[in-house]
């Protein structure tokens, strides 16, 4: 065999070596600020959402396809995402207020107000919880600090252990901070603020019973220390809603920098992975969405009953309905835009840049048909489950027609990956 | 494989893929295959990393092979939604060396059995070797020749559209003719390089080819060691003394002993009985990623057929399935997400493939008939989309899967494929 030629070897090395270093490097995100959003000031009226790509605080225009990059829509969902995240904060700061002056008081006013309060915090709620990356998102996911667990454990609710809270006091700062996501949060609180019985869920041998501590307390004494133990609940979440909006600060943690510059930082690596952490928020719409707070209560899951009433989302406030349109609202905010009528940039813009603009249609035709069944749900699914479960059915099997859509061709046509713990190897 | 195994215990992929899933999905006639205990598992994974290495170094180097073969082969046994052709590639290449001489030079054995070293060994192996390794480009590009690939160029336009942020290169993606370009290219260059390979006037070229095509899918595609595996293991087709000229660059007395290899050993001549059974490990090799045709339809559809056939990376599918599970007492109906009974990764992997959503569907029967809840009748909505293209149902909804056995006949449940091309959509 000819040896071969060291010169043809040297540029077959350095056309190699070219390579890899091209694949080692991805180029810069570009500096655009795409949605400024609100402004850090409580009670400051929205600025005009930036609806292109590279123009800042223009309001209410549509997106131009032509004009669309992935760059702009990580700014335009991170903007969203933070001015979601302050919305809610000055929510629960509300929340905290009214909860400690209805503690205090105990007027039916204060306790009317701080319910009140509580409705306009879970309605913000509910659209943040498609806003679940980076901080919101779990420990084990990119960026994740397990804040939405902290501020809402539901479905992992524990009424017997708010009880035995409710009798032993553990709900005293700092005690409630450190306890598990099933005895805090905003679903604890809607039980303490909402429910007025004087009963209680644990079985006959849980010890608030068998050493009769919880009957003891006598049903005055169980009102007041549900009050404070609401108050306790809104402080929490008042401090770890203003935790995650820090952690998106530039003064604080800077997620919107790990966000926008996802290709050149650590957490993320590439804007495909951090488009990807996005999208997987969308998925809430289909375990927590469809699967949950519909199909375990109209009795599709694991129930022995007809139907499971139990398992609806808010069985004391009775605003499992409202909780499914809002959730929709934040599908929206992030699939079609965040600015005024939806407009700006969105998942959407993508699917037509891409070519998929169908897809795209298709997708909002559903997420359309999805509302409108939320919003003819006459009377609300806690009635409607024992009046009309057909109904409640008819809602299931539109969340599915969405969620079919996002499992199959959303994924495969922008090549996002399901949400999963990990990535293995593939082939 | 040894830097294999090592990622499997830094990644926690032991823990993930193994030990956690509450249950895994077997190979037809392989349900006997059973997960060992986590502290087992791990050690396992140990073990094959020091066999690997023994391999490498050529220590004990058939008894290492061969406990390597069988060990990796367990491992790809426990879950099919493991599968991984470069896996199976791996598991290949341990039986074959196992049998093959490849110790008897430039190994530990032959630097401890120095009087029986030999520097020839039956040419048979090296054909062997490279029929191995070729039936891999072979099949990967064959693979290829389908519409999807070479007209529509897909999925390639879906893949790169998720690398557009690459310098100079992702401009290039996003060229209108980019992803037709380089499905050509793919499918011309696994269709073609091991020929070009096997050729000495070409192979200077080739190979370098090869190492920038390997290193552009390892950098494009989560696809793990495959780039490293086909990387090394094409070196097979270079001339059998390239080791020793190389070596001889720093000691020049090797070059007599490359003399005496040139010359070739006759008395290094291999039995019949085992020429037979080489011949016949190659009618195999062959005959088994053929298998398809026995089905018709589209493989990547109704994946019968798709395993074991080197179709590497020529699809994207993904799919969304719910079980609709009916008593029969009652005629009450649950929706049954697969997650209650599979972890997500197992989720994306097996509802794309048929005959894993009916082993599925028989774990559900059976659990719910466990549960009191039985004798129930399993249907499936499965809707999956191929390429980019709409949804479409997988399976016949009709048909009651807790009903259906599995085999190796044509499934006739599973519904035909979409007839509609896939969608031309753009890299951005």
């Amino acid at each position: 065999m000819k040896r071969a030629h060291p010169a043809a070897v040297a540029h077959w090395v350095k056309a190699l070596a070219f390579a890899l270093s091209i694949g080692a490097c991805r180029k810069a995100a570009p500096d655009e600020r795409v949605y400024q959003g609100r402004s850090n000031t409580p009670g400051t009226p929205p600025v005009g959402s930036g609806g292109s790509a590279g123009n800042p605080g223009s309001g209410g225009t549509g997106a131009d396809p032509t004009a669309f990059s992935k760059a702009a829509l990580l700014g335009a969902v991170a903007d969203c995402a933070i001015d979601r995240y302050r919305e809610f904060r000055d929510a629960a700061a509300v929340l905290d207020d009214t909860a400690r002056t209805a503690a205090a008081s105990a007027a039916p006013s204060d306790v009317a107000s701080m319910r009140q309060a509580w409705l306009v915090a879970m309605a913000k709620w509910e659209q943040v919880e498609l806003f679940r990356f980076g901080p919101m998102a779990r420990l084990v996911d990119p960026g994740g600090r397990d804040i939405r667990d902290r501020i809402d454990g539901w479905p992992l609710v524990s009424r017997c252990g708010i009880e035995e809270r409710i009798v032993s006091r553990a709900y005293d700062a700092p005690e409630l901070s450190m306890a598990l996501i099933n005895v805090r949060g905003l679903a604890a609180f809607e039980y303490v603020a909402f429910y007025e019985g004087s009963d209680n869920a644990c079985s006959n041998f849980t010890a608030i019973n068998a050493h009769g501590t919880w009957a003891a307390l006598g049903a005055a004494e169980i009102a007041r220390r549900k009050l404070e133990y609401a108050a306790a609940s809104a402080k929490d979440v008042r401090l770890q809603a203003e935790a995650l909006v820090e952690a998106w600060s530039p003064t604080g943690g800077n997620f919107r920098a790990e966000l926008l510059g996802a290709a050149q930082r650590p957490t993320f690596g590439s804007e495909q992975k951090a488009l990807n952490a996005v999208s997987d928020a969308l998925f809430y719409i289909e375990i927590e969405g469809k699967d949950w707070k519909l199909g375990r209560p109209v009795g599709l899951g694991d129930c022995a009953a007809p139907t499971c009433p139990d398992a609806l989302e808010s069985p004391y406030a009775r605003q499992s309905t409202a909780h499914l349109q809002n959730n929709l609202a934040g599908f929206r905010l992030v699939f079609e835009g965040c600015a005024a009528g939806n407009s700006g940039t969105g998942f959407d813009d993508w699917l037509r840049a891409a070519g998929a603009s169908d897809l795209a249609d298709r997708m909002l035709a559903a997420l359309e048909q999805a509302e409108n069944a939320v919003a003819t749900l006459d009377p609300p699914i806690e009635q409607a489950l024992a009046t009309d479960p057909a109904k409640v059915m008819g809602v299931y099997t539109a969340f599915k027609g969405l969620t079919d859509l996002l499992k199959t061709e959303f994924v495969t046509v922008l090549n996002l990956e399901l949400p999963k713990p990990a990535q293995g190897d593939n082939d | 494989m040894c830097i294999s195994m090592l990622r499997f215990i830094g990644y926690g992929w032991i823990d993930e893929f193994f030990v956690d899933p509450p249950l895994h999905f077997k190979y037809w006639g392989f349900a006997w295959v059973e997960v060992l205990p986590r502290a087992e598992m791990h050690a396992l994974f140990w073990i094959l990393a020091a066999l690997a290495l023994g391999i490498m170094l050529g220590v004990y180097h058939r008894l290492a092979a061969a406990l390597f073969a069988a060990g990796f082969s367990y491992l790809q046994l426990i879950d099919v939604a493991t599968y991984l052709n470069h896996y199976y590639l791996a598991s290949l290449l341990a039986l074959l060396l196992a049998f093959s001489p490849a110790h008897r030079a430039f190994s530990v054995d032959a630097f401890r059995h120095r009087n029986r070293r030999a520097f020839a060994v039956p040419a048979f192996w090296l054909y062997l070797f490279r029929f191995q390794v070729g039936v891999v480009y072979t099949f990967a590009g064959l693979a290829k020749a389908q519409s999807d690939w070479l007209v529509h160029a897909q999925p390639l336009r879906i893949w790169l559209g998720s690398h557009t942020d690459l310098p100079v290169l992702g401009a290039l993606f996003t060229l209108p003719g980019a992803p037709t370009v380089m499905s050509w290219a793919g499918f011309g260059f696994d269709t073609s390089v091991s020929f070009w390979l096997l050729l000495h006037r070409t192979r200077r070229f080739a190979y370098p080819a090869l190492l920038v095509f390997h290193a552009l899918t390892g950098v494009l595609f989560p696809i793990g060691m495959f780039p490293v595996i086909m990387t090394l293991a094409a070196l097979v087709f270079f001339p059998p003394a390239w080791p020793l000229r190389l070596w001889a660059r720093w000691y020049p007395a090797i070059t007599q002993q490359e003399h005496r290899v040139r010359q070739g050993d006759r008395r290094a001549a291999l039995p019949r009985a085992a020429l037979a059974v080489g011949a016949l490990y190659c009618t195999l090799q062959i005959a088994v990623p053929l298998r398809f045709l026995t089905y018709g339809g589209n493989v990547l559809w109704h994946e019968q057929g798709m395993r074991f056939s080197w179709r590497v990376m020529v699809r994207e599918k993904n799919a969304s399935v719910t079980y609709l599970v009916r008593e029969k007492t009652t005629g009450r109906v649950r929706h049954v997400n697969p997650r209650s009974y599979v972890t997500r990764i197992q989720e994306r992997e097996i509802a794309t493939q048929p005959d894993l959503v009916l082993q599925l569907a028989h774990h559900i029967r059976d659990d719910f008939q466990r549960r009191g809840l039985g004798p129930v009748e399993v249907r499936v909505d499965a809707f999956v989309s191929l390429n980019g293209r709409r949804l479409a149902r997988l399976i016949d909804p009709q048909v009651d899967l807790g009903a259906v056995r599995d085999g190796l006949g044509k499934a006739t449940w599973i519904l035909p494929s979409p007839s509609e091309p896939p969608p031309h959509t753009q890299p951005i």
